[in-house]
C-alpha cells in the first residue's frame, strides 16, 4: 500500500516533468509563425542611480525575422533579418553582421528563437534548463560561447503556455535588465 | 681589299659597342611608358599614385575558402608570415586582436582626435548635453557596448571618433578576421616595402606572399592532421577544405609585375614566331642557309642599333619598344632581300647599284621621316618607337649597303625571263581595269567612315593597357569586398610641409561635410580625420580644463541626472593626462590600421607634401562636380581653373584642386593622341615635299602616295567594320603603313624608267612580292598578340602592307609595259 502511495506519488512529480520538456516548448512556441508584441525594458545599471526604461513594440515572423521598434524615449528601429542586423537612430542607418557582436547577438537572437520556437537558434548559443509545467515555466538559459559568457551570465526566460511573458538577462558584472512582453492579438 | 676591311671592321666595331652598351641598359615594362614627360599638375599626381604613391604599394588579398573558421585560421595563420618575410611595411587582416589594440591607441587620444573637443564642451552645459546623451545611448539595443566606458569617457568621444572613422569603410569581421560580405573570402590589405616602381622588387614580393600562403595552406593541414585522433571527420573535412583554398592577389603592383611579364612573354614569343616565319620563308626562296644568315645581318644590326638608340637617349627601354620592334624585322629584311634578289639584265650586269639602292634609299628617307614625327611625342612609348625604328632602319639599310657587297658572297640575285616579263605585262592590263572599281570603293569607304556614327577614335586610355580582362574583375571584385575607394573623384591639397597640408585638408573637409549634408556627395575620405594638424591639436589640447576646473564643473553638469559625479575620477584624469600628451604625429600609427589609410591619403613628394581627399559621388556625376568646385572656390585666391580634368586653387600656402582621375587620363590620352595625329600630318607632309623633290614630278609624288592613301582608307574601314574602336596604337600602324608602302610604290614607279629591263615591274615584282610577304608575317605575328597595344599595330600593319602592294601594282604600272619606256632620266643619276 505505502509503496502504492509512493509510487503514485512519484508519478505525479515525473509525469508532467517528462511530458514538459524543452522540444515541447519549442513546439509551443513555434505555433505562432508571426506576431507583434509591446515590451518594456528596465535596465539596472549599478553606475547609475536610477534604472533605465524603455519601451515600445516587437515584431516577428519565423523563421528569422525580428524587430525592435523603441518609442520612448528615443525612438529606435532595430531589424534582424538572418544574419543582418539594422539599426536606425537619430536618423542614421547603420547594418551590421551578426557574428560580429556576439553579445548582441545572444541579446536578440535569443530573443527572436524564443518568439518563432527555433530550437536551434537557441541550443547555439544557450545551454537550457527548463522547469515548471506547460501552465507556467522558466527557462533558464545559460551562455555557451565564451566571449558571451564574459558578459552575460545567465537569461531567465518566463512564459505562459505557448506565450513568453518576460526575459531577464544577467550581466556577469551583477546588472540585470528585464524585458516584460505583452502580446498583441491580431484580431 | 682594303676598302671592303674598313666597312666590315667599322660594322664590327659598332656592333661591339651597341652590344656593350646594351648590356648595361635598363629594362623596363611599368606603366611609365604611358606616362607624360612633362605632366600638368593634376597629371602629376596621376602619375604619381601609378608610380610612387601608397596606391602603387598597397596589395589586397583574397583567400577564398569553403567555410569561416578555415577562413579564420588560414587569415591569421597568413598575415603571421606576411609579417615575418619583412617585405611588408604593413598587413592588416581585421584581427579583433589589432583592433583592441588600435582601440586602446584611440582611447588614449581621443581627446585629441574628437571633432567634438572645444571650449564650450568642458562648460556645465556643454557636459550636461554630452553626458546625457552618453546615458541616452546606453538605453539603446547596443547599449552593453558603451557601458564600460562610461565612466571614464563619460562625454562619448569614442563613439564620436569611431563614427568619424567609419567613412573609412572596412570589411566585417566575421568571426576574427575580415571577411566578405557573403562569407566566401577572407581579405587582407598589405603594404610592400618595395617601391611601386621597382618591378622587380615587387615580384620578389609577390613570389614571397604566394609562398606564404602555401606554407599557411599546408600548416593548417599538419595542424588538422596532428589533432585528428579526437575529431576525425571533422579534421579531414578541414584538410580537404584547405586544399581547396585559393589565393587571389590584386593591386597595382599585381598590375605592374603581371604587364611586364606578358610583355616580355610577349615580346620572346612574338620574336620568335616572327623569326622563325620569316626565316622559313627566306629558305624556300633562296635555298641556302648561307643567303638567309646573310639576309639577317642587317636585321639583326638594325635590332642592336635600335635597342642601343633608345637606351641611349631615354636612359631605359620599355618591354613595348622591344615587342614592337620584332615586327620591324618584317621591314629590315627587305633590304637584304631586295640586294640578294637584285635583278640582272641578260648581260649579268647587276641593276643593284644603279637602280635598286637609290630606291631604297629614298625609301628609308621616307620612313624615317614618318618615325621622326613619333621622336617628338611627349609620349616617352611613341617617342622611344620612333628612336628605335629611325636607328634600326638606319643601321639596316647601311649594312646591306656597305657592308653585304663586301661580303664574299659571289654572284647573287637573279635574271627575269622574257616570258615572266609577258605574262606580268598581260596581267598589268587586267589590273588597269581595276582602278575604277577600286576609286569607287575607297569613296564608299571613306563615306563610310565620315558617316560612322560612333566615334572611330578611342577617347581612353584603357586600349592602351596591358592589363587583361580578368585581373580587372578580380581587382573590382576585392575593392567591393575590401569598400575601398576607387580614387576616381578627389580633391587634392599640396602644400610645403606637412602641417599646410592637414590644415588645408581640414578646410576642405569642412566644405566635404557640408556636401555631404546636402546629399552631393555620398562620403569622402580625410588623412585630417585621422590625424589632425598640429594647429588643431593644440587648439583642443587648450580646450580641456584642468582637473580642478573640471571637478568643480562636474557636479553641477550631472544634476539631474542618474550619475554621481564621484565616479567619474577616471574621467577627470584621463582629461588631466591629455593636456600634457605629446601631439599626435604618424609615427603614432605605425602598425595600426590607421597606418595603411594614413598613408593612402598623405604622402611626401619630393617638393612637399600632398594630401588626398577621395570622394563618392551621388547623383548626378556633372552637376556633383560642378558644385564640388563652387563649394572649393572660396580657397581659390584669383586663381582660374586650369586645364584638364582638374580645377586648381591656391590655399594658404599650397594649391588645392578637385581631380577627376578618369577625365585627367582621358585628357591626357587626348592630347597624346591630337599631337599624334598632328605629327603624322606634318610626317606625311614632310614625306609628300621629299617624294616630290626626289622625283621632281608631282604626277609621280601623287602616284607614290594614291595606293598609300586608298590602303589606309580601306585598313581603317576594314577594323571600323570589324567593331574596333581604333587608337593611338592603329594611327602609329598607320604610319607604318606609309613607311613600308611607300617603298612598293617607289620601286613600281622608279623602275619602270629602266629603258635596259624588258619589262621593269617584271624585275622588280619578284623582290618586292618576298618583302612584302616578310613584312606582313612580321607585323602579322602581333595580330595574334594578347596585348591590345600590339594586337592594334599588327591589324593594321599586315593588311595595310598586302593592300599597299597590290594597289601599287594596279596604280603604279601604267608607264610599263614594252610599248611606253620612258628614257631614264638624269635626275636618277643624282640618286646614286
Amino acid at each position: 500500500m505505502l509503496k502504492k502511495i509512493i509510487f503514485s506519488a512519484l508519478c505525479c512529480v515525473w509525469v508532467p516533468a517528462y511530458a514538459f520538456d524543452i522540444g515541447q516548448l519549442m513546439d509551443e512556441l513555434g505555433q505562432r509563425q508571426q506576431g507583434r508584441a509591446r515590451f518594456e525594458e528596465i535596465k539596472y545599471i549599478a553606475i547609475l542611480d536610477k534604472p533605465l526604461h524603455a519601451s515600445g513594440e516587437l515584431y516577428f515572423q519565423a523563421p528569422n525575422t525580428l524587430e525592435k521598434r523603441t518609442m520612448k524615449p528615443k525612438q529606435e528601429f532595430l531589424a534582424l533579418e538572418g544574419n543582418r542586423i539594422t539599426l536606425e537612430r537619430d536618423g542614421k542607418k547603420k547594418q551590421f553582421n551578426l557574428n560580429r557582436y556576439p553579445q548582441v547577438s545572444a541579446f536578440v537572437g535569443a530573443i527572436r528563437g524564443l518568439l518563432t520556437g527555433n530550437r536551434q537558434e537557441i541550443e547555439q548559443n544557450y545551454k537550457t534548463q527548463l522547469e515548471g509545467g506547460i501552465e507556467k515555466w522558466v527557462l533558464t538559459l545559460t551562455p555557451s560561447d565564451e566571449r558571451v559568457a564574459d558578459v552575460i551570465q545567465s537569461v531567465k526566460v518566463i512564459g505562459e503556455k505557448g506565450e513568453v511573458r518576460s526575459i531577464e538577462y544577467v550581466q556577469r558584472d551583477g546588472d540585470h535588465s528585464l524585458m516584460t512582453i505583452d502580446p498583441i492579438s491580431d484580431q | 681589299m682594303k676598302k671592303i676591311r674598313w666597312s666590315v671592321a667599322i660594322w664590327l666595331v659598332s656592333l661591339m659597342i651597341c652590344a656593350a652598351w646594351i648590356a648595361h641598359s635598363r629594362f623596363t615594362a611599368d606603366m611609365s611608358a604611358f606616362l607624360p614627360k612633362n605632366p600638368s599638375a593634376e597629371q602629376t599626381l596621376l602619375v604619381d599614385q601609378l608610380t610612387t604613391g601608397a596606391l602603387s604599394r598597397t596589395l589586397l588579398i583574397g583567400i577564398e575558402g569553403d567555410s569561416v573558421p578555415l577562413l579564420d585560421f588560414l587569415s591569421t595563420e597568413f598575415a603571421g608570415r606576411l609579417r615575418e618575410s619583412g617585405k611588408f611595411t604593413f598587413i592588416a587582416n581585421g584581427d579583433s586582436r589589432d583592433l583592441e589594440r588600435d582601440q586602446a591607441l584611440l582611447m588614449q587620444y581621443r581627446y585629441l582626435l574628437s571633432n567634438a573637443i572645444t571650449p564650450e564642451h568642458f562648460t556645465v552645459d556643454g557636459l550636461a548635453h554630452a553626458i546625457a546623451q552618453n546615458i541616452e545611448n546606453m538605453n539603446s539595443s547596443f547599449g552593453l557596448s558603451i557601458k564600460g566606458l562610461l565612466l571614464r569617457d563619460p562625454t562619448g568621444e569614442m563613439l564620436a571618433i569611431i563614427d568619424q572613422f567609419s567613412d573609412t569603410s572596412r570589411p566585417e569581421n566575421i568571426g576574427d578576421v575580415w571577411i566578405s560580405q557573403d562569407g566566401k573570402r577572407a581579405l587582407l590589405i598589405a603594404q610592400t616595402s618595395a617601391s611601386g616602381s621597382d618591378t622587380d622588387a615587387q615580384e620578389a614580393t609577390l613570389k614571397a606572399t604566394r609562398k606564404a600562403f602555401e606554407d599557411s595552406r599546408q600548416a593548417l593541414q599538419r595542424n588538422a592532421v596532428s589533432h585528428s585522433a579526437n575529431n576525425t571527420a571533422n579534421n579531414t573535412d578541414t584538410v580537404e577544405k584547405a586544399g581547396t583554398a585559393r589565393l587571389l592577389l590584386s593591386g597595382t603592383p599585381v598590375f605592374s609585375v603581371s604587364s611586364r611579364n606578358t610583355i616580355r612573354n610577349e615580346a620572346s614569343k612574338l620574336s620568335l614566331m616572327g623569326a622563325v616565319a620569316v626565316v622559313t620563308l627566306l629558305l624556300l626562296v633562296f635555298r641556302s642557309l648561307i643567303k638567309v644568315l646573310v639576309c639577317l645581318i642587317p636585321v639583326v644590326s638594325g635590332a642592336v642599333a635600335g635597342i642601343a638608340a633608345v637606351s641611349a637617349c631615354f636612359g631605359v627601354v620599355h618591354g613595348m619598344t622591344l615587342a614592337f620592334g620584332t615586327a620591324l624585322i618584317g621591314e629590315a629584311v627587305d633590304y637584304s632581300i631586295y640586294y640578294l634578289m637584285q635583278p640582272r639584265l641578260q648581260s649579268g650586269e647587276s641593276l643593284w647599284r644603279s637602280r635598286f639602292w637609290p630606291t631604297i634609299r629614298l625609301g628609308v628617307l621616307t620612313s624615317i621621316c614618318g618615325f621622326a614625327a613619333l621622336v617628338f611625342s611627349s609620349f616617352p612609348g611613341l617617342a622611344q618607337l620612333g628612336v628605335y625604328s629611325i636607328a634600326g632602319l638606319c643601321a639596316a639599310a647601311l649594312t646591306t649597303r656597305f657592308v653585304l657587297p663586301d661580303l664574299p658572297l659571289g654572284n647573287v640575285g637573279y635574271t627575269p625571263t622574257p616570258a615572266f616579263g609577258q605574262r606580268i605585262a598581260r596581267s598589268s592590263i587586267w589590273l588597269r581595269k581595276l582602278q575604277l572599281p577600286i576609286m569607287l570603293l575607297s569613296v564608299i569607304a571613306l563615306v563610310y567612315l565620315m558617316l560612322h556614327k560612333a566615334p572611330v577614335w578611342s577617347q581612353s586610355l584603357s586600349g592602351l593597357s596591358p592589363m587583361l580582362a580578368v585581373e580587372l574583375q578580380q581587382d573590382e571584385l576585392l575593392r567591393r569586398d575590401m569598400g575601398t575607394p576607387d580614387m576616381r573623384y578627389l580633391v587634392a591639397v599640396t602644400g610645403k610641409d606637412m602641417e599646410s597640408v592637414l590644415r588645408g585638408s581640414e578646410a576642405v573637409t569642412q566644405e566635404l561635410n557640408a556636401l555631404q549634408r546636402q546629399g552631393v556627395i555620398a562620403g569622402f575620405e580625410s588623412p585630417s580625420r585621422i590625424l589632425p594638424s598640429q594647429q588643431l591639436q593644440q587648439m583642443r589640447q587648450n580646450a580641456l580644463p584642468a582637473a580642478s576646473q573640471l571637478q568643480a564643473s562636474l557636479p553641477r553638469a550631472l544634476i539631474g541626472l542618474p550619475l554621481q559625479s564621484s565616479r567619474l575620477t577616471g574621467f577627470v584624469a584621463d582629461v588631466e593626462n591629455s593636456r600634457h600628451l605629446p601631439l599626435l604625429t604618424p609615427a603614432a600609427f605605425v602598425g595600426s590600421a590607421m597606418q595603411a589609410s594614413l598613408a593612402a591619403l598623405l604622402a611626401q613628394r619630393p617638393d612637399g607634401w600632398v594630401a588626398f581627399l577621395p570622394l563618392r559621388i551621388t547623383k548626378d556625376p556633372e552637376v556633383a562636380k560642378q558644385q564640388v568646385r563652387n563649394a572649393l572656390q572660396p580657397f581659390s585666391a584669383g586663381l582660374t581653373g586650369s586645364s584638364g580634368g582638374g580645377q586648381g586653387a591656391k590655399g594658404g600656402n599650397g594649391e588645392i584642386y578637385f581631380v577627376d582621375m578618369l577625365e585627367a587620363s582621358s585628357h591626357m590620352y587626348t592630347g597624346y593622341f591630337n599631337e599624334a595625329l598632328l605629327l603624322a600630318l606634318v610626317g606625311s607632309l614632310v614625306i609628300l615635299v621629299l617624294l616630290t623633290l626626289v622625283l621632281k614630278s608631282w604626277r609621280t609624288t601623287l602616284r607614290v602616295m594614291l595606293p598609300l592613301s586608298i590602303a589606309i582608307v580601306w585598313v581603317m574601314a576594314g577594323l571600323v567594320l570589324l567593331g574596333h574602336q581604333l587608337n593611338l596604337l592603329h594611327l602609329v600602324g598607320i604610319l607604318l603603313i606609309v613607311a613600308v608602302g611607300s617603298n612598293y610604290a617607289l620601286f613600281f614607279s622608279q623602275n619602270s624608267r629602266d629603258a635596259r629591263l624588258q619589262s621593269a615591274t617584271s624585275a622588280t615584282l619578284p623582290p618586292v612580292l618576298i618583302a612584302n610577304i616578310a613584312t606582313v608575317l612580321g607585323f602579322g605575328v602581333l595580330a595574334f598578340s594578347q596585348v591590345p597595344a600590339l594586337n592594334a599595330v599588327g591589324m593594321t600593319v599586315a593588311p595595310g602592307a598586302i593592300l599597299a602592294l597590290f594597289l601599287s601594282l594596279v596604280f603604279t604600272h601604267e608607264a610599263t609595259g614594252p610599248t611606253s619606256w620612258p628614257a631614264p632620266e638624269p635626275a636618277s643619276d643624282a640618286m646614286r
